[in-house]
């Protein structure tokens, strides 16, 4: 048996990667993975605190539901900005015109 | 054994993480990240969330042929070059996500004895009721999107009429 605690230190501290990933890195392929990264460790820390529930594991997958739509709308967003300014750091991108 | 199975997972886990954020080469961060989702799948897996576990499963089954057909073997997903047979994306894409909705709602459908909602006066609604929507929902938007997806070809020159 798993101490839920255990479960929720290792959700957090993948929680604080994807956090440091998301405000420190330039390339926007980085940001989005840390983004899943950190939808990872939320996803992990609702297991622990989910119980036998059903509904609760319908959050879960909601959460695996935003997981993959970050992942799309990212990539997508990422796919104009590279088409129209030839480049993906996010730095570059500090207009909502091209 | 199962707390030490589980760290060793965690750590394999956090080294992904740690990979997927810091590695200057977008291939090997995205490729890092599968690591981090197929560690975790194993604990999802080791804390009983079967569900949830095998949901992950499909998810990781899509990133990895996005990944491999958009960064390993990108020369072959050149859209629209002279020559070459069009790969279109969007067809993986669509096939995970049909597989995912069906595990959705076969589950629903198979947890049918737990009240969804508040019962109100003389209706309880069950899970099983809201599968049945979910249904109908997507067999809507599948006609929706055949009549879409013909109504483009035929715009577009595609079909030859006969």
């Amino acid at each position: 048996m798993i101490p839920a605690v255990h479960v929720v230190i290792l959700g957090l501290l993948q929680f604080i990667v994807g956090l440091v990933g998301l405000l420190l890195r330039r390339p926007g392929t980085v940001v989005v993975v840390s983004a899943v990264v950190m939808l990872n460790g939320v996803l992990l820390v609702l297991c622990a605190t989910a119980g036998e529930s059903s509904l609760s594991q319908v959050e879960g997958v909601v959460v695996l539901a935003l997981i993959v739509a970050v992942a799309l709308t990212g990539a997508a967003i990422l796919y104009g900005f590279h088409r129209f300014r030839k480049t993906v750091l996010v730095d570059e991108h500090d207009r909502m015109k091209h | 054994m199962q707390p030490i199975l589980f760290w060793a997972l965690g750590a394999i886990s956090l080294i992904a993480g740690v990979v997927a954020v810091g590695h200057a080469r977008p291939q090997k961060s995205t490729q890092s990240l599968l690591a981090l989702m197929t560690a975790n799948l194993v604990i999802l897996f080791l804390l009983s969330s079967t569900l949830l576990a095998f949901e992950l499963l499909f998810v990781i089954l899509g990133t990895t042929v996005v990944v491999w057909m958009t960064l390993v073997r990108r020369g072959r997903l050149k859209l629209g070059a002279p020559g070459r047979r069009r790969y279109n994306i969007t067809k993986f894409v669509a096939f995970f996500v049909a597989i995912w909705l069906g595990a959705i709602i076969w589950w629903a459908l198979n947890h049918s004895v737990e009240p969804a909602g508040k019962c109100m006066e003389g209706f309880c609604p069950q899970v099983e009721f809201g599968a049945w929507v979910a249904v109908f929902i997507l067999s809507v938007a599948a006609v929706s999107a055949a009549v879409i997806v013909m109504a483009r070809r035929r715009a577009s020159g595609e079909e030859k009429p006969e």
